[in-house]
């Protein structure tokens, strides 16, 4: 399965997440699921909720702003497909705390977008999907258009 | 009759339905009736009996959790909502303070000094004991105690925090502390010479990690941590 | 007291001379050896001065203070400077070598490889610019 997107959209997120460096940043993704392919066609930041001495390490949205940005999703006709957030200073890789909110949170038909920030520049993005198995993430090759 | 909306993640379990109908009174009746209607969609939102920690159930703008949780009572027009929590983050490594260990270091070398100057034992002691629950990363350690109220409100070092096992170094201040407390038991039976002898075992050791960066002790832990010695379970950190 | 005072002045001068003793024995087994044999470690040396850097993955002073000041003094030396790095834990033979107990170590060597200075635990940027001076080629 491939994720594709713009490299405008592309560097759209990395802007987003180098504008809230040193901290975790994320978003929704939003697009189509279509023939095997993740079509993410846009994206909308969203505050990180965490306590502000955390937010170096940890991210997450309140409910509310799920169901507000899965309405806007819902009425603009697009699929909230799942959601980027960023790791400063450390690989663009899903870590336990990622896989166990996975599991737990957002389950399979979800995707997950990571991107490593070092030092205020974003310098990787990555695909993620939670395994059927819920063992662990499957990359997704990414491909801009 | 109360609707719950379906979030993304999960419609894949309710055919792709964004909005279904449900029948019950409270909230524990209509998730009951959801998970009837579509059985697929119970082990994401139940383990056992109890909803999912990373599930949310919302009324409206209500979060059940603020309310009466799955006891909470359903009316018939209200708007149900199933959302999944977001959240992400890294795996933070531990981290030991340098600085603090180097104040300890430096501490340990001072008093050990002073106490062989002045022939004072109970200087000994005192190290002993602050190595000892400084090893034990006890919160009313004498060395911590220091460096947190005085050293670092008055700006006298700068904290280097780094990514490091705290276990090796504490079990450093454990090996310091027994020469120590051994050093004592010497110089109070009668062997001064003896005491003093392994009071400057330590304060060797001490120069020897502040000075040039080397910990004996935290070298045998991770040895020990090698030969699998059961206790000493951190393994060096890549 | 004052005897006390004296022994343990006449002790920690002890450790002082041991110290120095022992990075003086390092230094001339390194010259030694560099003497019989170019040093695996030295063959894709260019003629600068070198500084050989032995490090291991678990040391934390290695990473927040050595290998910056290092990374620092070849940002401002550029090609006057020649840093090699080792990890001590892969090449045991190599530490073995150079005489290595403690990281990080760092030696300092001519422009022909000949080891000049050794500095064991961290060395910061001041002393190295120091050591690198009258090695020419490498001065500011």
């Amino acid at each position: 399965m491939t994720v594709r997107l713009t490299t405008d959209l592309r560097a759209h997120l990395f802007a987003h997440l180098q504008s809230t460096y040193p901290n975790e940043g994320g978003g929704f993704l939003l697009g189509t699921l279509a023939g095997g392919e993740w079509q993410i066609v846009d994206h909308s930041p969203v505050v990180n909720s965490f306590a502000e001495a955390e937010q170096f390490h940890r991210y997450a949205m309140t409910p509310l702003e799920y169901a507000k940005h899965e309405d806007i999703a819902d009425e603009r006709g697009l699929t909230l497909l799942g959601w980027y957030h960023s790791h400063p200073n450390s690989p663009a890789v899903p870590s336990a705390y990622d896989l166990n909110a996975a599991v737990h949170g957002t389950g399979v038909h979800f995707l997950w977008l990571i991107a490593q920030v070092n030092d205020g520049q974003a310098v990787d993005l990555r695909a993620y999907q939670l395994r059927p198995d819920k063992t662990g993430f499957d990359q997704h090759p990414i491909t801009l258009a | 009759m109360p609707s719950i909306k379906i979030p993304t993640p999960l419609r894949a379990y309710t055919g792709g339905n964004a909005q279904v109908t449900v029948t019950g009174g409270t909230i524990r009746a209509a998730l009951d009736d959801l998970t009837t209607q579509f059985p697929d969609l119970k082990p994401h939102l139940f383990n056992n009996s109890e909803l999912r920690s990373f599930v949310n159930i919302f009324v409206g703008d209500e979060d059940i959790r603020f309310l009466d949780g799955l006891d909470t009572p359903v009316e018939a027009g209200d708007a149900l909502r199933i959302i999944p929590s977001i959240a992400g983050g890294q795996n933070v490594p531990r981290r030991v303070d340098q600085t603090g260990l180097r104040v300890g270091q430096l501490a340990t070398i001072i008093l050990l000094l002073l106490a062989f100057v002045l022939n004072l034992w109970p200087v000994v002691l005192f190290v002993a004991v602050a190595q000892l629950l400084g090893g034990l990363d006890a919160a009313y350690a004498p060395y911590k105690l220091f460096y947190q109220h005085v050293v670092k409100p008055r700006g006298l070092a700068k904290p280097n925090l780094t990514v490091d096992n705290p276990e090796p170094h504490r079990f450093a201040m454990l090996v310091g502390a027994g020469f120590n407390f051994a050093a004592v038991l010497a110089i109070l039976t009668g062997a001064a010479g003896l005491g003093w002898a392994l009071v400057w075992v330590v304060i060797a050791l001490a120069n020897l990690n502040y000075w040039l960066g080397f910990c004996l002790g935290c070298f045998v832990y991770y040895q020990l941590n090698k030969l699998g010695v059961p206790g000493f379970t951190r393994a060096p950190l890549a | 007291m004052l005897e006390r005072l004296a022994l343990a002045l006449v002790l920690l001068l002890v450790g002082l001379v041991a110290y120095r003793a022992f990075t003086a024995w390092q230094l001339r087994r390194a010259s030694a050896q560099h003497r019989q044999i170019a040093d695996p470690l030295l063959t894709d040396a260019p003629n600068v001065p070198t500084v050989l850097y032995f490090t291991t993955p678990t040391c934390a002073p290695c990473k927040t203070t050595q290998t910056p000041v290092l990374n620092q003094l070849k940002a401002e030396l550029g090609e006057r400077l020649h840093v090699v790095r080792v990890d001590a834990e892969a090449d045991p033979e190599a530490a073995a070598r150079w005489g290595v107990l403690t990281v990080p170590t760092v030696f300092v060597l001519d422009a022909n490889g000949k080891p000049q200075r050794v500095f064991n635990g961290v060395v910061g940027a001041p002393a190295l610019r120091q050591a690198l001076q009258p090695l020419g080629n490498a001065a500011a």
